[in-house]
């Protein structure tokens, strides 16, 4: 099994919380808290989630866009989050991220080739004409017209814009790539382009990439392996095809039958899990299991025992103790029964 | 994109990358508000720069002989002194050009100063967080001193010494651009500081510091050209205020000497010789015109530098 390019150990984040006259310190918003996984060098990892749950903030403390407040984060060798700030710098060009929204991640006032540029700017000392021989090769990558060097971002459609920003992000030929729900902002026959280019990109350039996202199909048609978070805590981590074909964990369960089925005939006989009640507040997590008010399998010990990450069957980890009695072996372990309760909670 | 590598290994020369200014300058001319008031502007600088080499007439010293000077005072346009004489018989052109020199120059260099010292400490107050309460409140600090006498005490107590350095009236043009330009930042810093909170939230620096860009160049190069707009506007303003401002101080005795001219101190005189209105027109309409021309091309300026008004 060869090094894995991207190892997250314990990553927390939290955001402190000011109140009162004298701004004092009365809590944290955990929006990351205590997550870990790790991704192979030209892997696909995929992050979902509902809005709130941390994925976001997770991709960018890992490339330290943020201070995290625990945790390790090795990327090829070098423990990110421990970096002095030249070194850092000196880092920045081995990862890299594409942002959700594409008109607000370029410089309305920068034209495409200065935004393309500009990573070379700051690390390279070529001269303009090798720099502007790399920003065409790059526009040439992506897909963009060269005669499109000198517009402004506010020129371009959504697509192309997000065009610009992989640009941007290839341009120092980073190893790994945090891509941010790269897709979110665009029209749907625009998403599957831009899915299809980054997919391109990784098999040219052989990028391991963080694909954060809500879209559940998509996730389903780029990553290798998917990561669901809830409420600032990974809560099953498998290859996708297991976990698409069946879900361990009882979050990831439901958020897996809200994916429409095209099939008019199996959607009929499609269930449909719907959690009661809404996420808890990420300031004030309940004191067991981040999912147990929720929970349609929710037992006693999931109010006061948080549920530890662990492999119940190979490279699937979940945590949840509905598993804990299970032990992980070769053939993995029998299925509990499960049963699909439709709205019935606690 | 089939014709992106059509478009071949060598771009065609409208495709080169141009020069940014080449691109503001074309849209520049197309906002005619803005090149009339360039045009206006630069009439006024000639007239106060090359105009005393072709009308030469006396504009600061009185004529000796009392019964001459007696009979050349408050006279009306004529071709011998087209905007007429003051009430010691000064010709009052021979006055607009000098005085214009140092008004437009007290002015344009106050203006400069206080928006150069506003917008650093708007930037550096929004950008890092923890200059912000310290700066912040040495804006409100001055902002709730009064100004004039601030500016008095300053002139009375610097003035002096600035004025033996460099003469009396060098002296007095640097003395009164510190002071104004001193007093008249805070609101500048203010509005910046409110756009660079905005600025710097949105996800392009966010970009750019994963890039690595370090926080000088982000601001230099994402953050200060996305808040130049409303700082044209006010310096466009600045202007204005700092030409009366000047007028004000040499009024209360403590700037230029009351037998030279500035604009200012020209509507002050004639303010007192309320008999001769068309005295007071003439200075009054000079300020007016700098002030709406600065104002145009501020605005002109705004729209040329914002490349989504910038037209193709």
């Amino acid at each position: 099994m060869p090094e894995p390019l991207v190892t997250v150990d314990d990553l927390k984040m939290h955001f402190p919380i000011y109140t009162g006259v004298f701004r004092r310190h009365t809590g944290d918003v955990k929006a990351v808290d205590g997550v870990s996984f790790s991704i192979l060098p030209g892997e696909t990892l995929g992050l979902v989630g509902e809005s709130g749950c941390g994925k976001s903030t997770v991709g960018r403390a890992l490339l330290r866009l943020y201070e995290p407040t625990a945790g390790r984060v090795v990327i090829d060798g070098d423990d990110v989050v421990s970096l002095p700030p030249e070194a850092l710098r000196k880092k920045r060009p081995t990862m890299q991220m594409v942002f959700q929204d594409p008109q607000a991640s370029l410089n309305p006032r920068m034209t495409l080739a200065r935004i393309i540029g500009e990573p070379l700017d700051e690390h390279t000392d070529w001269p303009k004409a090798k720099k502007l021989e790399r920003v065409y090769e790059l526009m040439d990558q992506v897909g963009l017209n060269r005669r499109f060097a000198n517009r402004y971002p506010h020129e371009f459609s959504g697509g192309q814009r997000q065009r610009i920003g992989i640009a941007r992000a290839l341009a120092l030929n980073p190893k790994f790539i945090v891509c941010d729900e790269p897709i979110a902002a665009l029209d749907v026959s625009i998403q599957a382009q831009v899915v299809n280019l980054l997919e391109d990109l990784q098999e040219k350039f052989g990028l391991t990439y963080l694909f954060i996202s809500h879209d559940l199909s998509m996730v389903r048609h780029i990553a290798d392996r998917v990561a669901v978070m809830y409420l600032g805590k990974i809560a099953e981590l498998s290859p996708r095809d297991a976990l698409y074909a069946r879900p361990l964990h009882p979050y990831a369960e439901a958020l897996l039958s809200a994916v429409n089925e095209p099939d008019p005939v199996r959607a009929q006989s499609r269930k449909r899990i719907i959690l009661k009640g809404d996420v808890p507040s990420p300031a004030n997590p309940p004191i067991g299991c981040n999912f147990c008010t929720r929970c349609p399998k929710v037992f006693d010990r999931c109010r006061v025992e948080k549920p530890a990450l662990r492999e119940v069957e190979p490279d699937r980890f979940v945590a949840c103790h509905l598993f804990d009695n299970i032990v992980a072996g070769p053939t993995g372990a029998p299925e509990a029964s499960e049963h699909n309760q439709q709205g019935v909670t606690q | 994109m089939s014709d992106a590598t059509a478009a071949t290994a060598t771009p065609d020369r409208e495709d080169a990358p141009r020069s940014l200014w080449r691109d503001v300058w074309d849209q520049f001319r197309m906002h005619r508000g803005a090149m009339v008031g360039l045009f206006v502007l630069s009439t006024l600088l000639i007239f106060v720069l090359i105009g005393p080499f072709i009308w030469t007439a006396e504009p600061i010293r009185v004529n000796p002989n009392t019964a001459e000077m007696f009979r050349s005072r408050n006279l009306p346009p004529s071709w011998s002194n087209p905007f007429g004489t003051d009430q010691v018989g000064r010709d009052i052109m021979a006055r607009l050009m000098l005085g214009g020199k140092v008004s437009l120059a007290v002015g344009f260099v106050a203006m400069s100063v206080a928006v150069f010292l506003g917008t650093l400490i708007g930037l550096l107050s929004g950008y890092f967080r923890r200059l912000d309460g310290a700066l912040m409140r040495l804006t409100d600090l001055f902002l709730s001193l009064p100004l004039l006498p601030l500016i008095l005490v300053l002139t009375f107590l610097y003035g002096p010494r600035l004025k033996e350095m460099f003469g009396p009236n060098l002296g007095t043009f640097f003395i009164l651009i510190i002071a104004i330009g001193l007093t008249s930042w805070m609101h500048v810093a203010r509005i910046v500081r409110g756009q660079v909170l905005a600025v710097k939230e949105r996800e392009f620096v966010l970009a750019a510091r994963s890039i690595g860009t370090p926080a000088r160049r982000i601001i230099t190069r994402h953050i200060l050209p996305n808040v130049l707009a409303p700082v044209m506007v006010a310096g466009a303003l600045g202007v204005a205020n700092a030409i009366i401002t000047e007028s004000v101080v040499s009024f209360l005795g403590q700037g230029f000497q009351s037998d030279f001219s500035t604009w200012g101190s020209m509507l002050n005189s004639a303010y007192y010789n309320q008999t001769y209105p068309m005295q007071m027109v003439w200075p009054g309409l000079a300020i007016s015109l700098t002030v709406l021309s600065v104002n145009y091309v501020g605005d002109g300026l705004r729209d040329a530098l914002d490349p989504r008004i910038r037209g193709r």
